[in-house]
């Protein structure tokens, strides 16, 4: 084991240009490359931070636009519902109304309606009465009912009134028609000319004939004026009274 | 090679230069145009090469942080840097046939521990001048000088011998057992010899590294001891 002095100072000197050499040309190039590029790494990190927290800057802006948008929304839908509560209501106060009148003319209608089966039921029963008591009568009807009508016709002819008197007065005509249901007795006759002459203040003439449609009665027939008393008659009055509207 | 010490290849001027020193100085001139061209092609997006050198300069720097203050770090991380890479390539050089490890040499380990011994001092003294430097010889008592001065010399004497001494009789019983044995047998002694080779490096590496920051630590504190040398 030896040691070369040469070798030994030589080998610190070498190591030593080493060292330079190392340090010049590849520890500061190497460590600055380093630091650069951490650098940029460390700018590129804070730009990311930087758009990150404009990022998270936008999203809290976007959701406080979202909970603006959805305030705005919530108001409007209460709105909206005040809106259609308050057009609910008028609506239905609407349709309230239009269904009383129309509750009013459903009621109308109806009592018309039954006004009218009133009046044709009452028409109804008027002619089936009248029917009936023409089918009645005609049955019972014969000279001696008819002669007992003429005897009523000459009580009530005696009681005419005097005003209804003077009207018939002078109303007679040339010829007086007298008909009746059947034929007339004689005796009669002669009564019913002799009261009517009495009643009229003359009488020219009389024309007995006969009409069936009577029943039973008679009629003269005088200028503007027919006095009547017979079973035809008193059905025509029976119709029309039954007709005619009822009066309290 | 001649007995423990390098052959003499060349003489200059009646200067005679040994096989050790020649290889010292072409590991150097590789490591320089290595460097050169490393550091004319750096960019900011690094190739392959770029990488392994930015990949091995963090490791060292963090491995040397670990030991240092971080603001001696940009100080002391070259000449650690430096030992390693020179230490781990010259010990690596053994590998090719027909050359000799120049870490075989006492001459060159020597040199490289009276660089550690020389650069623990300069470091000590840059980070608390003179006299703070030179006080912690005296702590925590001046009976204690003697010792640490003797220390300090068979520290720099232990650098030299161990990694002259492992070194040496790696590629002594390298060349032994290719001698002795065939031709494949030596394959699984090689492969020893490159963990050997960054084994011997990391370990001379990290000594010096704990000389250096065992004097930062004194300077800091005066108070304190210097960190313990580890096994080896």
């Amino acid at each position: 084991m030896g040691m070369d002095a040469t070798t030994f100072i030589l080998e610190i000197v070498n190591f030593l240009v080493l060292l330079w050499l190392m340090t010049r040309f590849l520890y500061r190039p190497l460590q600055a490359a380093i630091a650069k590029r951490q650098q940029q790494d460390a700018e590129a990190r804070q730009s990311l931070q930087a758009a990150r927290a404009e990022l998270e800057a936008q999203r809290a802006q976007l959701a406080a636009q979202q909970a603006d948008q959805e305030g705005l929304r919530d108001a409007a839908h209460r709105q909206l519902a005040v809106e259609i509560e308050a057009e609910r209501t008028r609506q239905l106060a609407k349709l309230d109304v239009e269904l009383d009148a129309e509750r009013a003319r459903a009621e109308a209608r109806l009592a018309a309606r039954l006004a009218q089966q009133a009046q044709q039921q009452d028409v109804a029963a008027a002619q089936r009465a009248q029917t009936f008591l023409r089918g009645y009568l005609e049955r019972l009807a014969g000279p001696e009912l008819e002669q007992a009508i003429i005897r009523l016709f000459l009580a009530d002819l005696a009681a005419l009134p005097e005003e209804r008197r003077s009207q018939l007065l002078g109303s007679a005509a040339a010829v007086i028609e007298v008909t009746s249901a059947y034929e007339t007795a004689e005796p009669l006759r002669r009564e019913v000319e002799t009261a009517l002459t009495v009643q009229l203040g003359t009488a020219s003439g009389f024309r007995w004939q006969q009409e069936p449609a009577l029943i039973a009665g008679l009629a003269v027939r005088l200028n503007g004026h027919l006095l009547e008393a017979s079973l035809a008659k008193s059905l025509e009055a029976f119709h029309t009274s039954s007709l005619a509207p009822n009066q309290v | 090679m001649n007995g423990l010490s390098g052959n003499t290849w060349f003489t200059v001027a009646g200067i005679g230069l040994s096989e050790t020193l020649l290889l010292s100085i072409a590991l150097t001139g590789l490591f320089a145009l290595l460097a050169y061209v490393l550091g004319r092609s750096l960019s900011a997006s690094p190739g392959r090469l770029q990488v392994v050198a930015e990949a091995a300069l963090t490791l060292m720097t963090e491995a040397v942080a670990e030991v240092v203050p971080p603001a001696a770090v940009p100080r002391v991380l070259p000449f650690i840097a430096t030992l390693w890479l020179f230490i781990l390539a010259a010990n690596l050089l053994g590998l090719v046939p027909g050359l000799s490890a120049p870490t075989r040499d006492l001459s060159v380990t020597a040199a490289l521990a009276v660089l550690v011994f020389l650069a623990v001092h300069v470091y000590g003294v840059r980070a608390a001048g003179w006299r703070r430097y030179l006080r912690h010889y005296l702590q925590p008592s001046p009976i204690l000088l003697p010792f640490h001065l003797i220390s300090e010399l068979t520290r720099t004497l232990a650098l030299a011998v161990r990694l002259f001494g492992n070194m040496m009789s790696l590629e002594m019983a390298a060349l032994l057992v290719l001698l002795v044995a065939g031709f494949l047998v030596p394959v699984p002694l090689l492969l020893l010899h490159v963990i050997e080779a960054l084994v011997q490096a990391y370990i001379f590496g990290m000594l010096a590294l704990i000389y250096i920051g065992g004097a930062l630590e004194a300077a800091s504190t005066s108070e304190s001891p210097s960190p313990k040398e580890p096994a080896t």
